[in-house]
């Protein structure tokens, strides 16, 4: 019996492990294929140049790291008040049943494949930027909207549980002291809730920068810096997604060290998320 | 239900009835609540209560299934007429609960929630209302120096008081007050009872106590209510040396739960 216990202990243990092995794994490797390109050219000269041109040798990944927070920036100014609103009225005002057929609705959204998302973008919204607001089309604009309705369901649902999570006795009070709901919502709720909020955006904010593949479809791909959200623009993700398949020697090197860029940007979300999703300390 | 009439009445509460769902809560309650006086309902649990109280500032109103019957004039108007707009309404009648409800917001904004609500907007009146509303609660000097921290940062006798600030903040005829106490320590208690006293003068005060001693110590004019009806309301010295019903005398000693 005891010598059970041990063993599944142990069992246990080495799966836990194994999976943390894949992914200090997953890092060794990208820093161990992506530093030397690094080190060769400089840090600074990596990430503040602003030419890629693999052929000639030249790799500036400035106008990607431009091209990814643009991207991100634009979806999260889309997707946050859509989504904030969407919560709110979800969790505060909608009757019980409208809100259970809504959230699972938005629900549905997060389980639509992302080249789905992207085909909608490439067959709708990029002929339309082009008719109606010019340039290509395919641009900055284009990727945020695409992203921006993305990253709704991660938005919502952490925002709904924030505000579900207010203690019921904060509107009440509120209400006691004459307000209306609104006015409960934004001087007490909101304001408890703030935190969760944060949290929810920087979630939606890892989310649009790691997407790829539907921005590749709608974004336009070009490697230089876009002066107006209607030029098209290459993220971080695109760059690798979109060489990795051919490329060889330096130039694959210069992919693994985009990649060492955009973990590091990942890593350092995801522990701002964590430090603003604290509960507050009295 | 007979009561004499050396009082002026802030609150008449004329045949009221309530179900909440298939319970019938309140059954055809008549009640006078004098003004700038404390009254205290007291009665066993369940008995409706804290019900009765809430129908004083419509806060029953958000209770899904909740149907009310008669009349509850506050001055000359009524209540649950209905042309009543219920958030000047619950300006005019303030509401302190059982457990404090500080909102996770500075101190002084605790306080600021209630005029604002009611549109003033101007950081001066604001201040002097903030200033004021703390100072009537005694909590002025304990707070001064740290208005714009958190008001979670206060005891939970601090917090009702700051409660209690807020809720004279919106200047209200009436304050209702739920059990205001239950949750705090017999220093604390003693504090909000003499804070009440002091209010008196100024607010028609009605508190809600499971206590027999509070309700003797701090009140002016006693309700006994036993399962959703009105067994005996009179001054509270009276109630409590010489109770005209039998179950008001077995309740106050003890011997009816």
């Amino acid at each position: 019996m005891r010598n059970k216990e041990t063993l599944v202990q142990w069992i246990l243990a080495i799966v836990a492990l194994s999976a943390i092995a894949v992914l200090a794994l997953i890092i060794i490797f990208i820093f161990k294929e992506g530093s030397p390109i690094i080190a060769r050219l400089g840090l600074t000269k990596f990430i503040t140049g602003t030419k890629w041109s693999p052929t000639k040798g030249m790799f500036g990944i400035f106008p990607m790291i431009l091209g990814s927070i643009q991207v991100t920036l634009g979806a999260l100014l889309i997707g946050v008040p859509i989504g904030l609103a969407t919560a709110i009225f979800l969790a505060e005002m909608a009757p019980p049943r409208t809100s259970r057929i809504l959230k699972s609705a938005i629900q549905l959204l997060a389980g639509i494949p992302s080249v789905v998302f992207g085909f909608i973008g490439l067959v709708i919204l990029v002929p339309f930027i082009r008719q109606w607001l010019g340039g290509p089309g395919f641009s900055v604009l284009a990727a945020a909207i695409v992203l921006g309705i993305m990253i709704l369901p991660t938005i919502v649902s952490v925002c709904y549980d924030v505000l579900k999570a207010v203690p019921p006795a904060y509107r009440e009070g509120m209400l006691a002291l004459g307000a209306t709901r609104w006015q409960a919502i934004k001087m007490v709720v909101l304001p408890a809730a703030r935190p969760g909020i944060i949290a929810s955006v920087i979630l939606g904010m890892g989310r649009a920068i790691g997407e790829t593949m539907a921005v590749i479809m709608v974004a336009g791909n070009a490697t230089k810096i876009p002066v107006s959200p209607l030029e098209p623009v290459r993220t971080l993700t695109s760059n690798v997604a979109l060489e990795m398949g051919y490329a060889i020697g330096e130039h694959r090197e210069a992919l693994f060290a985009t990649g060492i860029v955009l973990f590091i940007i990942i890593a350092l979300l995801n522990t701002l998320a964590r430090i603003v999703a604290r509960p507050e300390k009295v | 239900m007979e009561q004499k009439d050396s009082y002026n009445y802030k609150i008449r509460v004329d045949n009221l009835n309530l179900h909440f769902a298939a319970n019938h809560v309140l059954k055809g309650i008549n009640l006078n609540i004098p003004e700038n006086l404390i009254t205290a309902l007291i009665g066993p649990s369940g008995c409706g209560k804290s019900t009765l109280l809430k129908c004083l500032n419509r806060m029953n109103d958000i209770l899904p299934d909740v149907r009310i019957k008669g009349r509850v004039l506050l001055g000359d108007e009524d209540i649950y007429a209905d042309d009543v707009d219920v958030t000047n309404l619950r300006k005019k009648v303030g509401m302190v609960f059982q457990r404090p409800v500080a909102f996770p917001i500075s101190i002084y904004e605790n306080v600021a929630s209630a005029p604002r609500v009611h549109g003033v907007s101007h950081k001066g009146t604001l201040d002097n209302i903030v200033a004021s509303s703390l100072a009537k609660v005694g909590l002025w000097d304990e707070v001064a120096d740290k208005l714009h921290k958190s008001a979670l940062t206060l005891s939970l006798g601090q917090q009702q008081q700051l409660c209690i600030a807020r809720v004279i903040a919106s200047e209200p005829e009436v304050i209702l007050l739920d059990e205001p106490c239950s949750a705090l320590d017999p220093i604390s208690t003693m504090k909000i009872e003499e804070r009440m006293r002091q209010l008196a003068k100024n607010y028609t005060v009605v508190i809600v106590t499971h206590s027999m001693q509070q309700a003797a110590r701090a009140s002016d004019y006693t309700v006994f209510m036993l399962s959703g009806e009105i067994i005996e309301a009179c001054p509270t010295g009276e109630m409590f040396t010489s109770p005209k019903d039998s179950r008001t005398e077995n309740y106050i000693t003890g011997r009816l739960f």
